[in-house]
């Protein structure tokens, strides 16, 4: 892989300055732009709200929580999700498509929503019959419930690539089930693992609205209380420092995954998905499906048909009131727009958001597994940076910065264009580390038969990277189409989409207006898993099942 | 995909986005703006034939900017003083106007609508912003669940502290609500420091008689609250005075009587303002979007919008809040100046009570 | 022509290849062969493109390409693991090369079904490559580097992971194919017998650097040097010296014209054959059964040689053997004397 590589020279800094320019632009700039106007004055450097946070125990003791919380929420969700993973990368069974597209649902639900089928799941009248709603299990329990997407798509899309042969080279030397998947299989996937754990790190730390809502007062995160600070006390240069506090926080935990990268990536022969599946066999295995598969639906499942119920409930009954009281809204109160021209702007902003977050992000990517060196390490973990960084800040970053040369802050465009800088990350985590295990010799075969540069990367690469490619896409398509916590604080012009519409309803008494939130909310479920069911069977050219 | 066509879809998405950009960039330097922009809080409404009859009035149409909530509304408006987003802001509300005037966001003007608005409305002097509407924060009930538990209504905040009332009542954190921060604001009034009983004392005692905090409005009215929903278990609520009529006005069956009641002793009174913004280049046009919005056409149209009163004293009001409201005849106030001085010392020293 | 010069490759402090020069004519086979390791990949990726050397140069009929990108040459390579694309089908893979000319998708499809039926593997076009055995899948790394009729075609160990009766069938195979074909063609390998029987001239290579060359015969009768000579099968390697005519190698004499001295004689299969009216005196060591007959290992003092006997005879049988100069190449004395190579 060191000989030869691609991208080198003036062809690969065209390549790399497409994306370097795009998030420089509406990322770095904007960001740089909030922290420089919060913590100066008058022009001159002000760190004075920064020594206010060390002398303050309470956001001390927030900064402490973040962490914590991060941690233990990351951990738990691996252990959730992996097992899982496992039975869907390795194993053929009916409704297998549908859990691999269904896992992304929650995703893009409004913590506001969620979290009132989270209150009743672990209320004294749930099926666990604990009080658990005001205790960090159920921040915990949130946290898994919206990140184990990220880990079943993510490790999920390098597992089901894995040739099973290698597994059994290690059982035939002598090795252990267990040791054979400690020994070879969880070596390979681990730059999957190390991608997605991030992404559920940065996600967790940086959380928001389930915190706010399920943390009650005694648990907040940084993100929260930047939050308070910058809305509720307008206190704007100790929001600006909780930032920057939080962003040295994520550095940290950036230089450590930039120094992870710096082991080497294996090139591997990739096989398609549907080689490497099969029927489990035994009734073992068949437990083994069972139990992993059947725990997540469960746990995924549970607030999701909580929702769905609700909204079906009407008085005493149930009945189809609320879906028909959406179909009924006109356009004449400004208030509630009628569900279609919301559904619409929602899957405009995620169509635009997806398609830039795949070309900024393919382009990225291509930058990271092909260039190599210290330089695109860093490029590496500085395009994670957005899933850490406080959506608020951002949001106010983009007021101060985006008014000139073109004003974008009051362009619809803003919309999508913030969307795909978180969205971005999904596209390069998921795509660099298939990209890096194609065979180099593949691209070499390709090159002597005759393919310019150019063609080897649409012939070759493409098609193998393809199918990561839509899982990065799928993640773009539902953080857009879930979208309220991060650009809700970016000046909007009245074109609400399906979170807003969702929060409008829940803005006012009566039965009428929950009832209107929950159908919503349940319609959402219904067009993301469409929407991700329907990216999962796109396939790139006549290329089968890469 | 090949590089190239992603090359040329993100040069096509930058273009558009830049083209688009100028669509929106504000109204031209001279001549009647093309559109004159309102920035406004995430919960503001209106139908839509009465913002269309502002164009059929001037010739502009209105544009609406959402900012999220409403401090979001003030901290963007403060970020982006001199090149603001929008002509005209509505929405800030006397808890955040002394920090707004102070900034100096606004340019000032004294609508000839501001005859038919009841002098207790308007907190500025100098006329930079205008009052549009109000509400009161007070305590809301749910009849049947006080009746259930064998309790008669509250009559006033103090009642609140009573053994009986243990584990009946929900609030929202003032650090992070709206509604939460009034109520606040009302047991400062209401209990002023120095007193024999001041407004600590009273949280403690609420503490201690196992009050419920949630973060915000909807997580303490259909999570909590039993007139809310099915989950809620507690049966008093921080909410609106116009909150029951909103019950009613949405309910799933047309009801006879409201299920909720609020109590009209111990709220607060909230003003939402509009103000023109400094660095506005259609400062006629916004000038008459003021008169507009303090219009009978305008004002009439706000309850059963935004379930708050006019600010017009002339606007009948809508017969569903005519039958289930009432405007409490002395709410309790503070100086908006006090306010800004003190607002985050209190939420502090009320966190430390109540945490 | 194809003409390496000078080409020199380092990784690091390692040199692949030092100052490799070899030429091979239009229309012919030219072998490489070499010990695994020895920088023969290297050079072939070099000569494909895949690699820049340090140094030297390559030309193709007096041009220069040593700049030239890979898809610029007109050269073809076929990789020792094949390099299939295990996301196209047999079809596709071989047809891959007929995307980057003016090859209408008809003409491609026929030029499939052709080359699919030179390398014996007729209705293949729909497998997936995953499906395919070792030998499909090297036919089919052979088809898809004829498609595009390589004025150069390159094999890197094109047998090398086959079993051996499949070798031994598709070596006259690929004789067949370049002559058929008429192509130039350089084949790399590093089995004597396989660039033996396919090439016209062979270049041998050892630590990077082309030690010899010439023709099959040339190369086999008089290796260019001992560690060649040891290479191709030469052995037992035994000290040796030359006066008035005559070849000592220690447990026999031999009539000789060459210079008197000291030397290392390297003897090949046939040095020494049993002879009843012959002076050594040898002892059978083991006898082992081969096609054409018994090779039997002799001991002769404290060397051992092999020779070839129609019979088996038993271990310990005395018998009486001789030494045939023809068989023996004569290299400058080295310290050791005695190998069993």
């Amino acid at each position: 892989m060191d000989r030869d590589r691609p991208l080198t020279g003036v062809a690969g800094l065209a390549i790399l300055a497409v994306p370097a320019l795009f998030l420089g632009y509406f990322f770095l700039y904007p960001l740089a732009s909030i922290l420089i106007t919060g913590l100066t004055s008058d022009g001159v450097p002000d760190l004075g709200p920064l020594g206010e946070i060390a002398s303050r125990p309470r956001l001390l003791g927030i900064a402490w929580f973040t962490l914590w919380q991060a941690v233990a929420s990351t951990l738990l969700t691996l252990v959730v999700a992996l097992p899982a993973t496992a039975a869907l990368s390795r194993y053929e069974f009916w409704g297998k498509r549908f859990v691999r597209a269904a896992v992304t649902v929650p995703f893009v639900l409004p913590t506001v929503v969620v979290a009132t089928a989270f209150l009743a799941l672990l209320g004294p009248g749930g099926p666990l019959g604990l009080d658990l709603r005001r205790s960090i299990w159920a921040i915990l329990a949130a946290h898994v419930f919206y990140n184990v997407a990220v880990v079943v798509r993510t490790v999920g899309t390098a597992w089901e690539r894995l040739d099973p042969r290698l597994e059994e080279a290690a059982r035939t030397l002598g090795a252990t089930r267990w040791n054979a998947f400690r020994a070879v299989t969880w070596p390979l996937l681990r730059p999957a693992v190390v991608s997605a754990t991030s992404i559920v790190f940065l996600f967790t730390f940086t959380s928001f609205g389930v915190v706010l809502i399920l943390g009650g007062l005694e648990y907040a995160t940084l993100e929260v209380e930047i939050w308070r600070q910058a809305t509720a006390l307008i206190d704007l240069p100790l929001a600006a420092a909780l930032s920057l506090l939080q962003l040295v926080g994520v550095t940290g935990i950036l230089v450590g995954y930039a120094r992870y990268q710096q082991r080497r990536a294996h090139e591997l022969p990739l096989l398609s998905a549907r080689a490497t599946a099969r029927r489990p066999a035994t009734w073992r295995e068949r437990g083994f499906v069972a139990a992993t598969v059947g725990g997540l639906v469960a746990i995924l499942g549970a607030p999701l048909v909580v929702l769905a119920e609700r909204s079906l409930r009407v008085g005493d009954g149930h009945g189809l009131t609320h879906y028909r009281a959406l179909a009924e809204l006109d356009e004449a109160g400004a208030a509630f727009v009628p569900p279609t021209t919301a559904i619409g702007n929602s899957l405009w902003f995620a169509v635009v958001a997806t398609a830039l977050a795949l070309a900024v992000g393919l382009l990225a990517a291509a930058v990271i597994a092909y260039r190599g060196g210290r330089a695109s390490r860093w490029f590496d973990a500085l395009l994670m940076l957005p899933l850490g960084t406080s959506a608020v800040t951002l949001g106010f970053g983009f007021l101060v910065a985006l008014d000139a040369p073109i004003d974008l802050r009051t362009s619809a465009l803003l919309i999508p264009l913030a969307h795909a800088v978180v969205a971005i990350p999904f596209v390069v985590r998921t795509t660099v580390p298939i990209m890096r295990s194609v065979r180099h010799r593949l691209r070499e075969a390709a090159a002597v038969l005759g393919a310019p540069p150019r063609a080897v990367w649409r012939l070759v690469d493409l098609p193998l990277i393809s199918r990561a490619a839509l899982v990065g896409a799928g993640f773009a398509f539902a953080v857009s189409l879930g979208e309220f916590g991060a650009t809700s604080f970016i000046v909007r012009p009245d074109r609400p989409t399906i979170p807003i519409a969702i929060f409008r309803f829940l803005g006012q008494p009566g039965a009428q207006n929950l009832g209107r939130a929950l159908a919503m909310s349940t319609l959402l479920m219904l067009i993301t898993a469409g929407a991700i069911l329907a990216i999962d069977r796109l396939r790139v050219g006549h290329l089968g099942e890469f | 995909m090949s590089l190239r066509r992603v090359c040329a879809l993100v040069l096509v998405t930058v273009v558009v986005a830049a083209a688009c950009g100028d669509d929106d960039t504000g109204p031209p330097a001279t001549g009647p703006p093309a559109a004159i922009v309102l920035a406004t809080h995430d919960s503001f409404a209106i139908s839509a034939e009465v913002l269309a009859g502002f164009e059929d009035l001037t010739g502009v149409p209105v544009r609406i900017l959402e900012a999220g909530d409403a401090g979001t509304l003030v901290s963007s408006a403060i970020l982006t003083k001199g090149k603001p987003t929008a002509d005209v802001l509505f929405g800030i509300d006397n808890t955040f106007l002394s920090r707004a005037l102070e900034e100096d966001l606004f340019i000032p003007y004294a609508s000839p609508g501001l005859g038919s608005v009841p002098d207790s409305l308007e907190l500025d002097p100098e006329h930079r912003v205008t009052p549009i509407d109000f509400a009161n924060v007070c305590l809301n009930y749910d009849k049947a669940g006080l009746a259930a538990a064998g309790l008669s209504p509250p009559t006033g905040l103090r009642d609140l502290t009573m053994p009986a009332y243990r584990g009946t009542l929900v609030v929202e954190d003032p650090a992070t609500s709206s509604p939460g921060l009034a109520f606040l604001l009302s047991t400062i009034a209401e209990f002023p420091e120095g007193t024999a009983y001041p407004w600590q004392t009273f949280w403690a005692d609420l503490v201690a008689n196992d009050v419920l905090v949630t973060s915000g409005w909807e997580e303490a009215y259909f999570g909590a609250f039993s007139g809310g929903s099915e989950d809620g278990d507690r049966p008093i609520v921080v909410s609106y005075a116009s909150s029951p009529p909103a019950g009613v006005f949405f309910a799933d069956e047309e009801l006879a009587e409201a299920p909720t009641a609020a109590v009209l002793d111990g709220c607060f009174r909230q003003i939402e303002f509009a103000g023109i913004l400094a660095g506005t280049e259609a400062e006629a046009t916004a000038q008459a979007l003021i008169d507009y919005m303090l219009t009978l056409e305008f004002q009439e149209d706000i309850p059963l919008n935004m379930f708050v009163f006019p600010a017009n004293a002339e606007a009948a009001l809508p017969e569903v809040f005519v039958e289930h409201t009432a405007i409490p005849e002395s709410p309790n106030s503070l100086d908006p100046a006090e306010i800004d001085a003190n607002r985050n010392a209190w939420i502090e020293a009320w966190t430390e009570i109540v945490r | 022509m194809l003409a390496c010069r000078e080409v020199t490759v380092s990784f690091g402090e390692t040199i692949a290849v030092d100052r490799a020069t070899l030429e091979v004519n239009i229309g012919r086979v030219g072998g490489l062969i070499g010990p695994s390791g020895c920088g023969k990949s290297t050079l072939l990726r070099v000569i494909a493109g895949l690699q820049r050397p340090d140094h030297g140069s390559i030309t193709w009929n007096g041009a220069d390409i040593t700049a030239a990108p890979p898809h610029a040459r007109p050269f073809g390579l076929m990789f020792q693991d094949y390099a299939l694309f295990p996301h196209l089908d047999v079809a596709a893979n071989v047809a891959f090369a007929l995307r980057f000319s003016d090859t209408s998708r008809a003409e491609a499809n026929r030029r499939v079904g052709e080359l699919l039926d030179l390398v014996g593997l007729p209705g293949y076009e729909s497998r997936t490559i995953d499906g395919l055995s070792g030998g499909e899948q090297q036919r089919v790394a052979l088809a898809r580097t004829l498609a595009p009729s390589p004025d150069v075609l390159m094999l890197d160990e094109p047998l090398g992971a086959l079993d051996r009766s499949l070798r031994d069938d598709l070596v006259p195979e690929m004789r067949r194919i370049f002559s058929a074909l008429g192509t130039t063609a350089l084949y790399v390998t590093h089995d004597h017998d396989e660039a033996f029987a396919v090439a016209d001239g062979v270049f041998v290579m050892r630590d990077g650097a082309i030690v010899g060359h010439g023709s099959p015969a040339q190369l086999w009768e008089r290796p260019p040097d001992l560690e060649t000579a040891r290479f191709l099968g030469y052995g037992p390697v035994v000290a040796a010296t030359v006066s008035n005519g005559r070849l000592d190698v220690g447990f026999a004499v031999a009539p000789w014209s060459g210079p008197a001295g000291s030397y290392s004689a390297a003897m090949r299969p046939g040095a020494v054959v049993i002879d009843p009216d012959g002076a050594i005196d040898a002892v059978v060591a083991d006898a082992t059964y081969t096609k054409d007959g018994y090779e039997l290992r002799l001991e002769i003092g404290e060397t051992t040689v092999a020779v070839r006997c129609p019979d088996r005879l038993p271990a310990g049988t005395r018998v009486r053997a001789a030494v045939d100069p023809d068989h023996i190449a004569l290299y400058p004395a080295q310290p050791s004397t005695s190998s069993d190579v």
